[in-house]
C-alpha cells in the first residue's frame, strides 16, 4: 500500500511539474498544446487550421514533449 | 536510423499514428540503442502526463479518486455541507495529491456528489436484467471426431471456416490451399495432409480424402481406421501408410511400414506390405516403387512449424510496440520475458511503474502460442494473476489471448474484483461459453438484481474450442453505456447498461475472485451459493492488456490477425 501511495504521489509530482511548465510555455506551444490535449484535435485537424502538413505539426509536439520532459525533471530534481 | 529518422518515429508512437512497419523499424532501434527506448518511453510517458493533466485542469479526477476512497470508508452525510472541508482534509491527510487545493474540491464537489453519492432511487430490476446470478444454459455442439493438432503454413479455402490450432473438429470438411495440417482422431490415429487438398472427417476412425497428399500414422489401438478416396478404400492393418490423390495423377497408395488392405470399387480387397506401393489405374492396382519422402511426416513438420512459429513470434513482438507505446494503454502483461522462478508479470506499457506490475499466484509457467512464447497456466482452484489498476474509466478496452480448457464453473473469471464500488466490473465465461460484462450499479452492500446493470453478452467459447488459442476482447463506453464483445477479431454481442457509469478496476484479478468477504462491499460474495462462489478459470493466459480507450472494430481486428498462433 504504502508503494502505491508513493507511486501515486510521483505521478502527482510530476502532474504539479507539468502544470507549471504548461505556464511558462509562450503563446503558439500555449494554444497548440489546448488544441490537441484539452479540445482533442487530431493531427490533421490542426494541420488544416494552420495550412501546414501534419508531420510537421507532429514534429512540433515531439519538440514540444521533449521540452516539457527537461523542464519536469528540472522540477522534481530541484524542488 | 538517422536521429530525424528516430524522432519521426517516436514522434508517431506518441501520436498514436505507429504503422506496423514504423514499429517493427522502431522495435529494432530500440533493442540496439537503450538512448533510443530511454526516449521512447519519455516521450510516451510526457503524453500520457499531458492527456492526464491538460484534459483536468482542475484536479477533478483527483478529486474523484480521494472521494471514493471516502466512500468507501463509508463516510456518511454524503450532500451536507460539512462534507467538502471533510474531502479536502482527508485529501491533506492523506498526503494524496498534494496539489488538491481547496478550489478544486469545491469546483468538482458537485459533480463528484452526482457520481458518487447517487441520491436517485434505485431502479426496480426488469425481467431482462438478470442479477449476477443467472446464467446460460450449455449450448450443444456436435461431436468432436479429431483435434487439429497443428497447422503449418495453412492457407484455409474459406477463411470465415478455418478453425484454430487445437480445435476439436467435428464431422465434416478441411478444405486449404497450401500448407500442412496435422489431424488426431479420437481414435489415436494421426493424418498428415498437404495442401491443396480436401479432406472429410466422418468419425473417429474414418475420413475422405477428396484430393491431397496424406500419411497415416496409426497405432495399435486405432487399427482398422479407414482413409477413403475417390475409388478405393484404404483400411490400415498396423502402423503407416501415404495417400496421395492429386488431380493430374491416378490414385497411389505407399505402405510404410506394417500393413494395409484396398478395396477398389470393382476389385476384391486387396493387401498391400511394407515398403511396397500401388497404384489405381481404373480398377486395377499396379505396383510401383515406393516413395516414403514424398509424404508429410511428423518430424518435418515438427522442423517446419519451429521455424514459422518462431517467424510469427517475431511478427508478433514487432506488433505490439504501438500498443506499449499508446498513451491510453493502462496495462499490457505479454508473458514474454520473464524469468522461469519469478512470480512477477511485468507490465510492458512504456514508462510503467512496478507498481502496476502483476502477481501470479498458483499459475505457473507452461507454453504459448508459439515455439519459445510463454504463459501462465490456470489449473487449480485457488490460481489466479492479481493486479491493480486506479481510477475510474470512462472508457475500457480489455482483451486477453486464452486458451479455455473447460469451463467448469456457472461463471469463470477473466477478471473479477476484490471490492465494490458503483462502476466495479465483471468480466466472465459462463458456462455455457458466453462472454460476459456487468457493472455494479450500487455503493450499498448486498446483491440481487437492482445491484447490477447488464449483462451484456455474446457468444464466445464453444465446447469444440476447448484447448485452441481465442482472442477475447470487450469495450465499454461510458459515454453511451455501449458494451460490445468480440471474439477472434469478430464482434459477437453488443449492448447498452442503462448506467453509464465510469469503469473502476481496482484491485482486481485475473481467473479467480479475490473478494473474501471481509469488508461491508464485498460480504455478499460469501453468500453466493458454491457453484457462483467458485469461479477459477482453467486454461491459459499468454497475453492480456488494459486500455482506457475504446478500440474499434478494425483495430481489434488487426490486432487478433497479429497475434494468431
Amino acid at each position: 500500500m504504502d508503494a502505491r501511495l508513493d507511486c501515486v504521489e510521483r505521478e502527482s509530482e510530476r502532474m504539479g511539474a507539468l502544470r507549471e511548465c504548461l505556464e511558462s510555455l509562450d503563446g503558439p506551444a500555449r494554444s497548440l498544446v489546448n488544441e490537441r490535449y484539452a479540445d482533442g484535435a487530431t493531427l490533421d485537424e490542426l494541420a488544416a487550421r494552420t495550412s501546414r502538413k501534419p508531420s510537421a505539426i507532429s514534429m512540433q509536439l515531439h519538440r514540444l514533449r521533449a521540452a516539457l520532459a527537461e523542464c519536469i525533471q528540472r522540477k522534481i530534481t530541484t524542488a | 536510423m538517422t536521429p530525424d529518422e528516430l524522432a519521426t518515429l517516436i514522434a508517431r508512437a506518441a501520436d498514436g499514428t505507429l504503422t506496423p512497419d514504423d514499429a517493427a523499424h522502431l522495435a529494432v532501434a530500440c533493442s540496439e540503442d537503450a538512448a533510443a527506448l530511454d526516449a521512447l518511453v519519455a516521450h510516451v510517458s510526457t503524453e500520457r502526463l499531458l492527456h492526464a493533466t491538460v484534459r483536468d485542469p482542475l484536479g477533478r479526477a483527483a478529486a474523484q479518486e480521494v472521494a471514493l476512497r471516502l466512500e468507501q470508508e463509508r463516510i456518511a452525510a454524503a450532500t451536507a455541507p460539512e462534507f467538502v472541508p471533510a474531502v479536502v482534509e482527508r485529501a491533506r491527510r492523506l498526503r494524496w495529491w498534494p496539489r488538491l487545493a481547496l478550489a478544486a474540491a469545491l469546483a468538482a464537489f458537485a459533480g463528484i456528489a452526482a457520481l458518487v453519492f447517487k441520491t436517485e432511487p434505485v431502479q426496480p430490476a426488469e425481467d431482462h436484467f438478470a442479477s449476477d446470478g443467472r446464467t446460460s444454459e450449455r449450448v450443444a455442439t456436435p461431436a468432436p471426431v479429431a483435434v487439429l493438432k497443428r497447422a503449418v503454413g495453412v492457407v484455409w479455402s474459406r477463411r470465415d471456416e478455418a478453425p484454430g490450432v487445437g480445435a476439436m473438429l467435428g464431422a465434416g470438411w478441411l478444405r486449404f490451399e497450401r500448407g500442412t495440417v496435422q489431424v488426431e482422431f479420437i481414435s489415436g490415429a494421426q493424418l498428415f495432409v498437404v495442401g491443396p487438398a480436401e479432406l472429410r472427417l466422418d468419425s473417429e476412425s474414418a475420413a475422405f480424402l477428396q484430393s491431397g497428399k496424406a500419411s497415416a500414422y496409426v497405432p495399435e489401438p486405432a487399427r482398422g481406421f479407414t482413409l477413403r478416396a475417390p475409388g478405393m478404400d484404404v483400411v490400415d492393418l498396423g502402423t503407416a501408410f501415404g495417400l496421395d490423390v492429386s488431380p493430374e495423377r491416378k490414385p497411389e497408395v505407399h505402405v510404410f511400414d506394417g500393413e494395409v488392405s484396398i478395396t477398389a470399387a470393382t476389385a476384391t480387397p486387396h493387401k498391400v506390405e511394407a515398403a511396397k506401393a500401388v497404384r489405381l489405374d481404373g480398377s486395377k492396382l499396379r505396383d510401383i516403387p515406393v516413395m516414403p519422402a514424398n509424404f508429410p511426416d511428423g518430424e518435418t513438420l515438427s522442423r517446419f512449424a519451429d521455424t514459422e512459429g518462431r517467424e510469427r513470434l517475431k511478427a508478433w513482438r514487432a506488433s505490439m510496440l504501438p500498443l506499449a507505446a499508446d498513451p491510453m494503454a493502462l496495462l499490457c502483461y505479454t508473458f514474454d520475458g520473464e524469468r522461469e522462478w519469478s512470480r512477477t508479470v511485468t507490465n510492458r506499457i512504456a514508462g510503467a511503474t512496478p507498481e502496476t506490475n502483476a502477481a501470479t499466484v498458483g499459475a505457473g509457467w507452461t507454453g504459448g502460442r508459439w515455439p519459445g512464447k510463454r504463459a501462465l497456466e490456470f489449473r487449480s482452484l485457488g490460481d489466479r494473476l492479481r493486479f491493480e489498476v486506479p481510477g475510474k474509466h470512462s472508457a475500457l478496452t480489455l482483451m486477453a489471448w486464452v486458451r479455455v480448457d473447460s469451463l467448469p464453473n456457472d461463471y469463470n473469471s477473466l477478471l473479477l474484483p476484490s471490492h465494490y464500488v458503483p462502476g466495479s466490473l465483471h468480466w466472465t465465461l459462463e458456462r455455457g461459453g458466453e462472454l460476459r460484462l456487468t457493472m455494479r450499479i450500487s455503493a450499498d452492500p448486498g446483491n440481487g438484481n437492482h445491484f447490477w446493470d447488464g449483462p451484456v453478452s455474446g457468444p464466445a467459447v464453444s465446447n469444440m474450442d476447448f484447448g485452441r488459442w481465442l482472442f477475447l476482447a470487450t469495450t465499454y463506453d461510458a459515454a453511451t453505456g455501449t458494451v460490445t464483445h468480440y471474439r477472434d477479431g469478430k464482434q459477437v454481442g453488443t449492448a447498452q447498461f442503462r448506467h453509464k457509469l465510469p469503469a473502476v478496476l481496482g484491485e482486481i484479478e485475473f481467473g479467480n475472485w479475490g473478494a473474501d468477504g471481509s469488508t461491508p462491499d464485498n460480504a455478499w460474495t460469501l453468500k453466493q451459493p458454491s457453484n457462483q462462489r467458485t469461479r477459477n478459470f482453467v486454461g491459459r493466459l499468454d497475453e492480456f492488456a488494459v486500455l482506457a480507450r475504446v478500440i474499434p472494430a478494425d483495430e481489434i481486428a488487426r490486432h487478433y490477425e497479429a497475434g494468431m498462433p
